[in-house]
């Protein structure tokens, strides 16, 4: 095994080596180094002159005699569109003219034609991207970054490779690790594949979060993980798409993968059973995005389902990042698994001099007052009991914001004493009437004698 | 701002790589530089020429060379497209008949015989690598067709084609494909061949009707298997079917590995047999040494000097002993009993037809192939078969009427005539 490793390196080592000395050897030709000069001249010249007009520009402004406006004219945008195609314009015209005079001097110009392919496919993307830009705007930008611009990548190397010497040889070169080899143009085609369905993967959720909404109204979360889902399955096709293209036969991947479960099972047990768990508050929808919560005595929000953990915030504000295999074994108390309503229960007694009537009245009028209260279901007072020292009674009222429930309640117990005091309605605090029986007597009568 | 500082670094690279590689060549007259090899050998064979470039690197200890395997069916056009580019490499090994169509392009330079490669050129030589006046590489190998047969059923093999007949009636059948390349050689036993000496395309002279008649006559004789399909043809020799197999070189390996393991056999390889007007000429494709026509000096410089150090004495023997490769220097000794295979094949060159490399060999070859084709599916008779043959090269190759010798009753048309 090391002398493989050993052998492998070596040939690796020395094929790195002769690749430098053909490119030395190459670099060392009259005919190559006159391209390239061209070239490097072509480059200078299309780089400076839409410089020289940048900077032009720049001084027209400075001085007045162009408006400085965020807000682009029609004339100002062609112009800005023009500027953007300056530079591979430039360079494909300057290119064409020395192919032609390259191949009136008689010299070979095949490096220069590859260049003027590539220039073409620089040009070509340029335009893509005013069209569209034009057209949507800055909503391109994401669109750019994953798909426009590497497609372009991808062919611009697609073309330096097709100029290296013996590159037709290239896709049937035999790439090995340890036991394990597959073609250079199948590990390409893998990585095409993946990338295709990362893309798509992307594209499906982006296009679930933007259209299901409106179609289903079905509630963020949902959605969300509907769309987590479908990408994370893209994913996993794409990845085993791909490793089929690398020569991997899919049914000693799925013996692998058994043989691989048992040591996961093992090792991996909590990271597994959470994303297991994951997939099981996906699928069964017992927990959402948006939804209160009360785990461990504290109520919290909902932020994020991921297919390991769950992120939650409390009320004060902490993130906490949670193991989803805790929502699964445990018990969550969910104030919004089918509604958000949720009632808040203020204890409140009176004294026994009150009027009941009139204390539920007050109560009631006080507590729609909350901006948080909802009208319906109203609120009611409930007579609990005669208590040791007050009339007590329970006041429910509804509220949507199941988050609030603490502060709904503080506000309404300092909403009722105001209005309780208004209305000379006392809020006793605890009396005792001490009964001794025949014992008071004896009692006078011992402390005289004393 | 990002364009900007990659073009710097562009700038900067090409420069560096620029600076590295304009050394000024050395003041003595020893090599020094790196040159690339391109051929398309199989690896066992790729070896014993990386034993031969280590050597010359020993020699020339300045002097770096790259060799580099690409697939036979690829080569030349990564050749023709790295060719254009100004990335060529310094030497590639190929076919001789690709002289014509590189020199065509410009991509090859003619070499100029110095005293160590003028020994390397005879008359042979010089036509297999003559273009327009002046020699486009050095030949290395050649591969003729030459007769293969059976030593375990074959005591004498034959020497004329009636001997041949008579051995296939007689129970050793004899197998060959009947295209215009492969059974070439018959041409030249009935006449003269298709082309004079000093390379004009003549057909009243030539045996190419008198071998087709013989042909078509031998295909109906029993023991005689006419073939396209050049593989199955291998299987019966190798499996001992058939006692003679019409093939070059190149497919030594291919006997050998594939002879019957339970019916082993010994072969030998000969001479094809003789006809009335003399020895058989098949055709003779040569590997050969051609030379990049872009090179700097210095590398056209050591470029020359490992193509005649690749075709000198040793490294021919070397080829000779250790490939079978039958060795175009014609100063090497092929002793029949150290190297019989190969001394066959080298007997059968002597005797063997070069096409000049101004002709179209491709279009000869498809139109040849058409003859051939022709006859012995009964749609012409060999007289008709010969002429279409004449006058189609005479098309192609734009032949005027004094140019060209045609069989007696068959003239080109006077409207197709060039007019000057």
């Amino acid at each position: 095994m090391d002398n493989d490793r050993t052998d492998q390196a070596e040939s690796v080592v020395e094929f790195i080596s002769n690749q430098i000395d053909i490119l030395l050897e190459i670099l060392s030709r009259p005919v190559v180094q006159r391209q390239i000069l061209a070239v490097l001249l072509i480059l200078l010249i299309t780089w400076l002159l839409p410089e020289g007009v940048r900077r032009w520009r720049q001084k027209r402004i400075s001085t007045g005699e162009e408006p400085k406006s965020k807000a682009l004219s029609r004339k100002q945008r062609w112009l800005a569109a023009l500027y953007y195609l300056l530079t591979p314009l430039l360079a494909l015209g300057l290119l064409n003219i020395a192919i032609r005079l390259f191949a009136q001097q008689g010299y070979p110009n095949g490096l220069l034609a590859d260049l003027n392919n590539l220039i073409w496919i620089w040009l070509i993307y340029r335009i893509l991207l005013t069209v569209l830009y034009a057209r949507f705007g800055e909503a391109v930008r994401p669109y750019r970054i994953r798909i426009v611009t590497p497609i372009f990548l991808f062919l611009l190397v697609l073309q330096i490779f097709a100029v290296l010497p013996g590159s037709s040889t290239f896709p049937d070169a035999i790439i090995g690790f340890g036991s394990i080899s597959f073609t250079f143009g199948n590990l390409v085609t893998a990585l095409i594949v993946l990338y295709i369905f990362i893309v798509a993967a992307w594209i499906a959720k982006q296009v679930m979060i933007q259209t299901l909404p409106a179609r289903l109204n079905a509630e963020p979360g949902v959605i969300e993980s509907v769309a987590t889902l479908t990408r994370y399955a893209l994913l996993s096709l794409g990845i085993l798409l791909s490793l089929s293209f690398l020569g991997l036969n899919l049914t000693s991947l799925a013996i692998v993968a058994g043989g691989l479960s048992v040591g996961i099972g093992i090792g991996l047990q909590d990271i597994v059973a959470n994303f297991v768990s994951g997939l099981v508050l996906l699928f069964e929808q017992s927990l959402r995005p948006g939804d209160v919560i009360e785990l461990d005595g504290r109520i919290s929000e909902v932020e994020k389902i991921s297919l390991r953990a769950t992120t939650v915030r409390t009320l004060t504000n902490e993130e906490l990042i949670v193991p989803n295999n805790n929502f699964t074994t445990n018990q969550v108390k969910n104030f919004t698994k089918s509604e958000r309503l949720v009632q808040v229960i203020v204890p409140l007694g009176v004294s026994y001099k009150s009027d009941p009537d009139l204390v539920r009245q007050l109560a009631i009028e006080t507590s729609l007052l909350h901006p948080q209260v909802l009208a319906d279901p109203p609120p009611i007072l409930l007579f609990h009991g005669y208590g040791d020292s007050s009339l007590d009674f329970n006041l429910l009222v509804s509220t949507n914001q199941p988050e609030l429930t603490l502060k709904i309640r503080s506000d309404l117990y300092y909403m009722l004493w105001e209005k309780l005091a208004e209305n000379k309605i006392e809020i006793p605090f605890p009396q005792r009437d001490l009964n001794l029986g025949n014992g008071w007597e004896k009692l006078a009568t011992d402390f005289q004698t004393s | 701002m990002m364009i900007g500082r990659l073009l710097r670094i562009v700038w900067l690279l090409f420069l560096l790589l620029l600076i590295v590689s304009c050394r000024a060549p050395s003041p003595d007259d020893e090599l020094s530089g790196r040159i690339t090899l391109w051929h398309s050998w199989p690896e066992e064979d790729a070896l014993v020429l990386e034993e031969a470039l280590a050597q010359f690197e020993e020699i020339h200890p300045g002097v770096s060379i790259v060799p580099v395997t690409l697939p036979e069916d690829q080569i030349l056009d990564e050749y023709h497209k790295s060719g254009n580019d100004g990335l060529g490499p310094a030497l590639l090994i190929g076919d001789d008949g690709w002289i014509g169509e590189l020199v065509n392009a410009g991509l090859i330079r003619p070499l100029i015989p110095d005293d160590n490669t003028t020994s390397l050129f005879d008359s042979r030589n010089r036509a297999l690598t003559q273009n327009q006046g002046q020699i486009f590489g050095v030949p290395l190998s050649l591969a003729p067709n030459a007769l293969y047969y059976n030593k375990s059923v074959v005591t004498e093999p034959p020497e004329t084609l009636d001997e041949l007949l008579q051995d296939a009636e007689a129970g050793n059948q004899v197998a060959f494909v009947p295209r215009f390349e492969e059974a070439y050689w018959g041409i030249q036993a009935f006449g003269e061949g298709l082309f004079d000496d000093q390379g004009n395309f003549t057909l009243a002279e030539s045996g190419f009707t008198e071998w087709l008649s013989w042909l078509n006559e031998a295909q109906l004789a029993p023991g005689v298997i006419l073939n396209v399909d050049d593989a199955s043809l291998l299987d019966l020799f190798t499996s001992g079917q058939v006692a003679y197999y019409v093939a070059g070189p190149e497919k030594q390996a291919l006997i050998a590995t594939g002879i019957d393991e339970e019916n082993p056999f010994e072969y030998g390889v000969v001479p094809l047999p003789k006809g009335p007007q003399g020895p058989a000429g098949p055709l003779l494709p040569a590997e050969t040494i051609l030379l990049y026509a872009f090179t700097s000096s210095e590398q056209s410089r050591i470029a020359d000097s490992l193509a005649a150090f690749l075709d000198n004495q040793q490294q021919s023997i070397r080829f000779m002993r250790e490939l079978n490769r039958v060795p175009a220097n014609p100063t090497v000794r092929v002793d029949q009993r150290i190297y019989p295979i190969v001394n066959g094949f080298a007997r059968q060159a002597s005797t063997a037809v070069v096409i000049p490399n101004e002709i179209a060999s491709d279009l000869l070859v498809s139109t040849g192939d058409r003859a051939y084709a022709s006859v012995l599916s009964g749609v012409l008779s060999p007289e008709e078969a010969v002429c279409e043959f004449g006058l189609e090269v005479a098309a192609f190759q734009d032949y005027r009427a004094a140019d060209i010798s045609l069989p007696q009753g068959c003239e080109i048309p006077a409207e197709s005539l060039t007019i000057e």
